[in-house]
């Protein structure tokens, strides 16, 4: 009995860690979860389900919540970067609140899906990865070729960053940073379009909040299934390729599918974001690899999964899904009647000045270092027009080289 | 100021701090630490030990040397073929703290014989 009321407040701490980790700039929920993981010992009286229900409930709760920021502030972290050009096309027309709801849209329809393909995972990925594992380095290799590939801005621009961004990772995965990728992709994605902000002195209009009735309206009926069904042909990829990213999903499914519209991408980017999520739990039922921190936190404290266990994390995705949609409704609502009261350029300088802080106290100097070549780096992919998604070679590159050497 | 300029600048401090972060990652020394003060803050962390090997397992693909350095023991992982490390010989083994089974470890990157 005590046991369920333990699981009963773990969840709902795990939302409130979640809506957290998802609003504020800079906090990964991979750095909530290592921090668990780090003070477990403080924990050994809990049992470790009781420790995996609030990691995955802040996981679920987070996909939601962290489009937030990327929208409102254009602060992103990886997983939501993409949303920051078509959210922020919605934010200075004052159809912020539409962005995100558009996104929440997808990351609600992502539940049913990491529903529907867990039993194909259980079923199929034992027997395909050990073949897909041979194979990583090429299948990391092609993806790296389609995404300079379908670059429509420049090629040649698309592939010096890539590059550079591979460096980058290289370098900074062998500095021993505490906490590498903290200033690494805090700098790529969120202090280069704040600094964006900044110069550009960025002014919001009011916001208009529409009701969710008139926003599905306004929806061609077919939108969300065009969505949905790119969402399903990439992330599932994404859920147990290594350095394949939601963001890396999001163009693969976008290109496959064809040309999506704005608010289209926008409800791709959603669900991917939850559905990665979401699946890396049950890739660590099916292979006993974790492809997201949330995953790697959970793995370490249940080294093997039982079927119960898998039941258990179902049902935490499905409820934490739903009350994260109304949170995600109901913070949206709030953003956006409060984000012109601020002054939104002081809003950026003073983010900006947060994330460095933060970076300074979780990787110290080195790490501010990597920070400012990181956001450097950032400013060259905007400044050139090219899509941002190249400088996750970051990741990428370390990863093939690691297979390859 | 103009974006090309802007452009320019951003390039240049993207150009000179990548190479200067992989001249740091080259070339930057790990301390040395004793195996006492290996905790779960260093779990992922690269670090440097000096020890004695005690003994050595012998698995198919992996080698564990259990290494003690006078403040306590633990394993290191190394997938190494050579086999010319015998137990007893003092080393210095450079690597990553792992979590295994609830015992640390440290899978080895580098190690160096001091005596053959």
């Amino acid at each position: 009995m005590i046991e369920i009321l333990f699981l009963i407040l773990a969840f709902f701490l795990g939302i409130l860690a979640g809506t957290f980790t998802g609003l504020f700039p800079g906090i990964h929920i991979n750095l909530v979860a290592f921090l668990l993981l780090g003070s477990a010992a403080l924990l050994t009286g809990f049992s470790p389900i009781i420790l995996v229900t609030f990691i995955v409930a802040m996981s679920i709760t987070h996909t939601f919540l962290d489009f937030i920021p990327s929208i409102f502030l254009g602060a992103p972290d990886e997983d939501s970067v993409l949303s920051i050009l078509p959210g922020h096309e919605f934010l200075i027309k004052g159809k912020g609140y539409e962005a995100i709801i558009l996104t929440a849209f997808g990351s609600l329809a992502a539940i049913a899906i990491v529903l529907l393909l867990t039993p194909l995972f259980i079923f199929t990925l034992p027997t395909i990865y050990p073949y897909i594992q041979n194979i990583m380095p090429f299948v990391l290799l092609i993806a790296s070729f389609f995404l300079i590939y379908f670059e429509k801005k420049s090629k040649s621009w698309a592939i010096i960053i890539f590059l550079l961004a591979g460096f980058l990772g290289i370098a900074s995965l062998n500095l021993n940073l505490k906490e590498p990728l903290l200033p690494m992709l805090t700098g790529l994605f969120g202090a280069s379009s704040l600094i964006t902000s900044i110069m550009k002195k960025q002014t919001l209009p009011e916001q208009k909040i529409e009701t969710i009735r008139n926003i599905k309206k306004e929806l061609k009926n077919t939108s969300l299934f065009r969505a949905l069904g790119a969402s399903l042909i990439a992330s599932p990829l994404c859920s147990f390729i290594p350095a394949l990213g939601s963001g890396q999903a999001a163009v693969i499914g976008s290109e496959v599918t064809g040309d999506l519209d704005r608010k289209e991408f926008l409800i791709l980017l959603g669900s991917i974001n939850t559905i990665v999520m979401g699946l890396s739990f049950v890739t660590l039922y099916a292979i006993g690899k974790g492809r997201t921190g949330s995953a790697v936190a959970v793995g370490k404290l249940i080294s093997n999964l039982t079927f119960t266990n898998l039941i258990t994390i179902l049902v935490v995705i499905v409820l934490a899904g739903i009350i994260a949609f109304f949170l995600t409704i109901f913070l949206a609502k709030f953003a956006s009647k409060n984000i012109t009261r601020i002054k939104y350029n002081k809003l950026s300088i003073g983010i900006l000045i947060l994330l460095s802080v933060l970076v300074l106290i979780f990787s110290g100097f080195l790490g501010f270092l990597v920070f400012v070549v990181s956001a450097s780096l950032g400013l060259v992919c905007i400044f050139t027009g090219v899509r941002r998604i190249h400088l996750m070679a970051c990741l990428l590159v370390p990863t093939i080289l690691l297979y390859l050497l | 100021m103009e974006q090309k300029e802007l452009l320019r600048i951003s390039l240049i401090i993207s150009l000179i701090g990548i190479f200067l972060l992989l001249f740091l990652a080259k070339n930057l020394e790990l301390k040395q630490i004793n195996i006492r003060n290996i905790n779960n803050n260093l779990l992922n962390q690269k670090v440097k030990i000096h020890g004695t090997i005690l003994r050595i397992i012998d698995k198919e693909t992996f080698k564990i040397f259990s290494v003690a350095d006078g403040t306590g023991k633990i394993d290191v992982l190394c997938e190494c073929k050579n086999n010319s490390i015998t137990p007893n010989q003092d080393i210095v083994i450079t690597g990553t703290v792992q979590d295994y089974k609830k015992n640390f470890q440290i899978s080895a990157d580098k190690i160096i014989r001091l005596n053959k």
